[in-house]
């Protein structure tokens, strides 16, 4: 009876464990935020983005590249996080603001299943240090892709 | 035509003449009497007429007063009609964004004269913690305003999903505007090239 049960043991437990289902795959990925204030000073800017379809969770928010605003992550709902939509805003009083398109910030992302990602994002305010508004491109990349020329 | 009306009515001449002996004669009125009724109804229309005039009068006056105080008004309305200004609001301007933060960061680094509603979170000091909460409150999704409308869908923007890996969006604050893929062609990347 022993010998029975020790050789139906192994049988059972393959039984009652956890069936092999394909692991949902995740990957992340680094989005920039980039804003072109065409020339303009950017004192002020705030933005907002979300992933139009896919799993998309948010992560992370990090700072812009070494300038007026890499000194700290901008200002965001931390609400945001695990969703897939934030507001990003931030100023700076830098006396070196910047005028040309620059990485303002950088989102990390979680992104599960295989569907291919689709971002949005929206230019709320862009102003000049007096706190006028000025004309400006909001555009993202993915930056988990290197290519040449990028500021990282 | 009396008497016609007499003869046919045949009355008994004895009641005809009783009759005539009534009415047939004017009874005397005193001059006294007459004036005295002249008088009284001389008074009761100057009455009246006072009356009316004092209407006309009164209805006049109430309409040139209210033509004075609509025009004090017109002349005295604000240029632009005032907004309800929220709490933050340092410029005035009826929304709340990152461009408040910045203006107060700038009077806070000027040391401007500060208002004392600026005092965002109530500590009674105007101090960095008061413009870090302008800032987080622009960016809260629970806000109101500008920033809370909904961010249009790629299929509001006329963009076909199959076509759409980034996406930028540009204009002056407050403008939605359609998203222009050329644009992001320069940083545009595909999930296919990784």
């Amino acid at each position: 009876m022993n010998r029975f049960l020790l050789a139906i043991l192994p049988l059972v437990c393959l039984a009652a464990g956890p069936v092999d289902a394909p692991a949902p795959s995740s990957r992340f990925a680094a989005i920039d935020v980039m804003i072109d204030p065409k020339g303009q000073p950017l004192a002020a800017w705030q933005i907002e983005f979300a992933a139009e379809t896919g799993q998309v969770s948010l992560v992370g928010v990090e700072s812009g590249e070494p300038g007026a605003y890499a000194k700290r992550p901008p200002y965001y709902d931390p609400a945001a996080l695990a969703g897939n939509r934030i507001i990003l805003g931030d100023y700076s009083l830098d006396p070196a603001i910047p005028k040309t398109k620059i990485r303002v910030a950088r989102l990390m992302l979680e992104i599960r299943g295989a569907a291919k990602p689709q971002y949005v994002t929206k230019l709320i305010t862009a102003a000049d240090p007096d706190g006028k508004a000025i004309p400006a491109n909001v555009s993202v990349n993915d930056a988990s892709q290197p290519r040449s020329g990028d500021k990282k | 035509m009396p008497n016609e009306q007499e003869e046919q009515l045949d009355l008994p001449p004895a009641l005809v003449d009783a009759l005539r002996a009534a009415y047939g004669r004017r009874p005397e009125i005193p001059s006294g009497v007459d004036d005295a009724i002249l008088s009284a109804a001389r008074d009761q229309f100057a009455r009246r007429r006072r009356m009316r005039m004092a209407i006309r009068w009164g209805a006049a006056a109430a309409t040139g007063l209210a033509a004075v105080l609509a025009l004090v008004v017109f002349l005295h309305r604000p240029l632009h009609p005032s907004r309800p200004i929220a709490r933050g609001d340092i410029n005035a301007d009826g929304q709340l964004n990152m461009v408040d933060a910045l203006a107060l960061a700038r009077r806070l680094a000027a040391h401007d004269r500060l208002d004392s509603k600026w005092d965002i979170n109530g500590d009674g000091v105007i101090d960095q913690k008061d413009v870090d909460a302008i800032a987080n409150a622009s960016v809260s999704l629970k806000q109101t305003g500008l920033a809370r409308a909904r961010l249009p869908g790629l299929n509001d923007l006329g963009i076909g999903r199959a076509h759409a890996g980034l996406a930028s969006a540009s204009g002056i604050a407050g403008q939605a505007r359609a998203v222009s893929l050329a644009e992001a062609s320069p940083t545009r990347t595909s999930e296919g090239r990784r």
